[in-house]
Formats: C-alpha cells, sequence, structure tokens
C-alpha cells in the first residue's frame, strides 16, 4: 500500500534535501508543506501517515504542531528533523508525541535506519519494480536565498546546542535573516537589530578556501548582569562584561563557523577577535569602518536564553568578492555527494 | 624510530625547526594542567628551559596566571572542544614576559592575544589543549595611545 508521507519545512533546500535522499524504492506518496499550518491541513486530507516535521517555522512551529496533532489526535506519525539540536529540544518533541528526533543535515544512512527502526521501510522488503524510481524532489526550485537561510538555520542550531551546554539553558532559536544589501545599509541592519540604548560588540574575521567574511556579536548591555552570574564571572570585578562578552562570542562564533564549514565543507580559519564598541549605540558600532565593498551578504541570528534577561545576535556578514565562491559552495550542497 | 623512514624523518626535523624558529608561543597542557610542551618562543621570553617546565603544573611555572579565571576557560574549552580567545583588552598577558623591545619599546610587558586550541588525539577525544601567545604589544600600545591623545583633545575638536 503506497504510504502518504509528508515534509514540513519552511525551507524549500531543506524540503529538497529530504525528498532526495527518502529510499528511492520506497512506495510512498509524498506531500509538501511550508508550516505547521498547512500540514495539519495535508494531514487532515489524510496526505501524511508520516510527517517529517521542522521546529523552527514561521506561522507555526513545530512544537505547536506537535500539540495541536495531540489535540485533534490526527493520524499521524511524527519525526521531527531539526537544525535545534538542543538535549532540551528533542526532549520537548518527545514529550510532546515525536516517534523521534533526526538532526539535521540528515543523509541517506541515517533516515535508512531510522525508517528501518520502525518499520516504515527496509531494503529488502523493496518493491522489485518500483527499484527505478525516479528522483524525487527535482521539481523543487531553491533559491539563493533559501539556501543561504538554511545553511544558517543548522549553524545557528550548532552554536545553541553549544551555548545550551555550557550555560545550561534552554536557547531559544529564531529563523535566521538574510539579506543582500549595500554595504552602506549595513548600519540599518545593525540598528534594526537592537534598539537598546547600549550595546558592546565584537568582531571576528574568518577564511576557508577564499571565502572571507566577519562574525559580529553584539550584546545587549542590560543582559550583561544575568550573563556573568550564568557564566560564573565575579560579579564585582569590573572586567566580567568584557569576559561575558567574549565567552559568548568564543562560543557561538566557533560553534557556528564550524556548522558552516562542516556543510560547505571548508575549514575556516579564525583571526583573533576585536571589540567594536562597548557601552555605545548600535550606530557607533561602524563608525570606523570604510565602506571597501559595495555589497554584502548579512545573515542576522537573534539568540534568547529561555528565562533569562539576555538577548544578543550573532551577525554574519561576506563581502561581495566572497559570494561566487560561496554560492559554489552551496551549489554542492544542492546537488548532494552521489 | 625505525618505524619512520628518513624522508619522514626529514620532515619532522622540519617541522619541529619551525615550531622552534616560530615567533609565537606554544604550550600544550593536559586537563591536570601539566605543561607537555614549551617552545622556544616561551623558553627564551621566561627564561625557563622546556626540561625545566615539563610535566609540571602551567600555574607553578607562571603564578600570574589567576588560576580559577583561567580553569574556567580551559575547562569550557575542553568540555565543549571548541576553540577559543582571549584578547589583550580582557587581560593584558597570560604569561608575564618583558616587552620584545628593551630600549625603544614604552609598554615594562609583552601585550598577548591567547588562543586556547582544544587537541584531538587519535581516538578523537580531547585531552590536551594548545595555548598559542601572540605578542600584540605594538598593537596595544598604539591603541592605548590613540585613546589617551583623544580623551585629552579639546571638545571642539572630538567630531575630526
Amino acid at each position: 500500500m503506497t504510504l502518504p508521507v509528508l515534509i514540513c519545512d519552511d525551507s524549500s533546500l531543506a524540503r529538497k534535501q529530504l525528498a532526495r535522499i527518502l529510499p528511492a524504492e520506497w512506495d510512498i506518496e509524498l506531500h509538501f508543506a511550508e508550516h505547521g499550518l498547512e500540514a495539519l491541513e495535508r494531514i487532515r486530507e489524510g496526505k501524511g501517515a508520516l510527517l517529517f516535521l521542522d521546529l523552527n517555522m514561521p506561522v507555526m512551529d513545530g512544537y505547536e504542531t506537535l500539540e495541536a496533532i495531540r489535540k485533534e489526535d490526527l493520524n499521524t506519525l511524527v519525526l521531527v528533523v531539526s537544525g535545534d539540536v538542543q538535549p532540551e529540544a528533542k526532549a520537548r518533541v518527545m514529550k510532546l508525541g515525536a516517534l523521534d528526533f533526526i538532526r539535521k543535515p540528515t543523509d541517506v544512512d541515517t533516515i535508512t535506519l531510522v525508517l528501518g527502526r520502525y518499520g516504515f521501510f527496509s531494503a529488502s522488503d523493496a518493491k522489485q519494480d518500483a527499484a527505478s524510481g525516479e528522483q524525487r524532489g527535482l521539481n523543487i526550485e531553491v533559491s539563493q536565498r533559501d539556501m543561504y537561510q538554511e545553511v544558517a538555520n543548522v549553524a545557528m542550531g550548532r552554536a545553541g546546542e553549544l551555548l545550551a551546554k555550557a550555560l545550561n539553558v534552554f536557547v531559544e532559536l529564531p529563523i535566521p535573516t538574510v539579506n543582500q544589501i549595500a554595504a552602506s545599509e549595513l548600519h540599518m541592519v545593525l540598528s534594526a537589530l537592537d534598539n537598546a540604548t547600549s550595546v558592546s560588540a565584537v568582531t571576528q574575521g574568518f577564511t576557508g578556501d577564499g571565502i572571507h567574511g566577519e562574525a559580529m556579536v553584539i550584546f545587549n548591555d542590560a543582559s550583561f548582569h544575568d550573563m556573568g552570574r550564568l557564566l560564573g564571572n565575579d560579579l564585582k570585578d569590573k572586567r566580567y562584561e568584557l569576559e561575558a562578552l567574549m565567552d559568548v562570542s568564543n562560543l557561538l562564533t566557533g560553534a557556528c563557523l564550524q556548522g558552516l564549514g562542516e556543510q560547505l565543507y571548508v575549514r575556516f580559519n579564525q583571526a583573533h577577535p576585536v571589540i567594536l564598541g562597548r557601552q555605545v549605540e548600535v550606530k557607533q558600532l561602524l563608525a570606523q569602518a570604510k565602506n571597501r565593498w559595495e555589497q554584502v551578504l548579512a545573515i542576522e541570528i537573534g539568540y534568547r536564553l529561555e528565562g533569562f534577561a539576555i538577548e544578543f545576535d550573532l551577525l554574519l556578514l561576506f563581502p561581495g568578492s566572497s559570494l561566487p565562491l560561496l554560492e559554489q559552495q552551496l551549489q554542492h550542497l544542492l546537488e548532494g555527494s552521489e | 624510530m625505525s618505524d619512520f623512514s628518513p624522508e619522514e624523518i626529514n620532515e619532522l626535523h622540519l617541522k619541529l625547526g619551525i615550531l622552534g624558529a616560530i615567533d609565537v608561543g606554544i604550550v600544550v597542557i593536559d586537563r591536570a594542567f601539566e605543561i607537555s610542551m614549551w617552545n622556544d618562543f616561551m623558553a627564551n621570553h621566561s627564561g625557563k628551559r622546556p626540561s625545566q617546565v615539563r610535566g609540571r603544573s602551567l600555574f607553578e611555572v607562571a603564578p600570574e596566571i589567576e588560576p580559577d579565571w583561567f580553569r574556567r576557560k580551559a575547562e569550557r574549552a575542553f568540555e565543549l572542544a571548541s576553540r577559543s580567545f582571549i584578547i589583550w583588552e580582557q587581560r593584558p598577558y597570560l604569561f608575564r614576559f618583558p616587552q620584545y623591545r628593551p630600549v625603544t619599546g614604552t609598554s615594562p610587558f609583552m601585550y598577548q592575544n591567547v588562543t586556547l586550541l582544544p587537541l584531538h588525539d587519535t581516538r578523537g577525544r580531547v585531552e590536551r589543549l594548545g595555548i598559542i601567545v601572540y605578542d600584540v604589544t605594538d598593537t596595544a600600545e598604539s591603541a592605548r595611545q590613540v585613546k589617551k591623545a583623544a580623551q585629552s583633545t579639546p571638545p571642539q575638536w572630538k567630531e575630526f
């Protein structure tokens, strides 16, 4: 019997990647949804006996979708496929009734293993005549922006995992914002990030395989008190604010670049961080910067720590000159390695 | 030694030569903070030979390092296998070394940027940490001078 399978993810890249690696011999009818609300509709129409569900999505996220499925007692089994890989995220979705939790980016082996574990598919019961099955997901168009967003999503998830581990908190992960802007607009991006009157920021250059970029961590100064406490820094010591800023930027930047590097098959070198400003207004951060490039790709990720008054933003910036190489690497990701 | 071919030994010799001559400090410690590597830069600036520091506690060899603070940094790097940076604005130095230019230099000590580098063993576990020490005295000194000049500039000139 043909199984109706639904992939729910806001990223076209993620939908395409997952569709491509589902076993070709598996007798299914594949449907897609871009957010939870759409997924619920498909399930009610009988188009999702098995649901691959992303967590961070607009309109209705994965947690809300799981809750709705339980409330309505919908007939579907859910495998969560998430870039948010904090242990707490997994614990929460399992509690909400998910069957299993799969880390992004996933691969053929993992998917086959999980499908086998729950008896959805095993290589031995593949139908002989379906073996030449057409490759799935070929007709999914992936925009450049979607590609950057999904790569950032996975990288951001890694950073969140590390941060959660280091601080023993749950990190609320947003949907990364991707903008290709003129360099002169960069200060507008920064102002939009944070309207806090006072911020502190560090920036760190990185490079790998000809791709150059900068990772900027911008900290709302009001967050320092809680942050210092979390990190175990001595609050009486005047230096703790800089320590907190550096600790967070080390963790975020390191994990994010590692996540990014793994997906792009690039090992990045990192320069030492440089302080952009302390206790300054956002617009002052770039006062010294010269607009040497015309265009810049900016990926903004705003982190919040659950239960704390802590907010900070990670900004990944790539100058226009790095974009052709970056896009070339991303193309590999889209085409897969087989 | 017989496991290595002459080419491999040559190669190793070359690498060790570069590690020795490079103008960057390299220290390797284990989880007990015992030193297992101390390159020429470290030996020359501290006046302590590798044979004098190997197997000893980092905090004993360099009492200027605040143990609580450094343990926290290092343990996080060990636990999370994540690279971490310490910049001179945080702490002017990790190791208190005299300034490199004893005659024309203005600072009494060497400002340092430091990288803590988790080192994976052959089984992929992180049991050692590399401490890489960069001399940034010139950068730090000029930054301090710019700041000083800005503070002493009459307010009406600040715009420029």
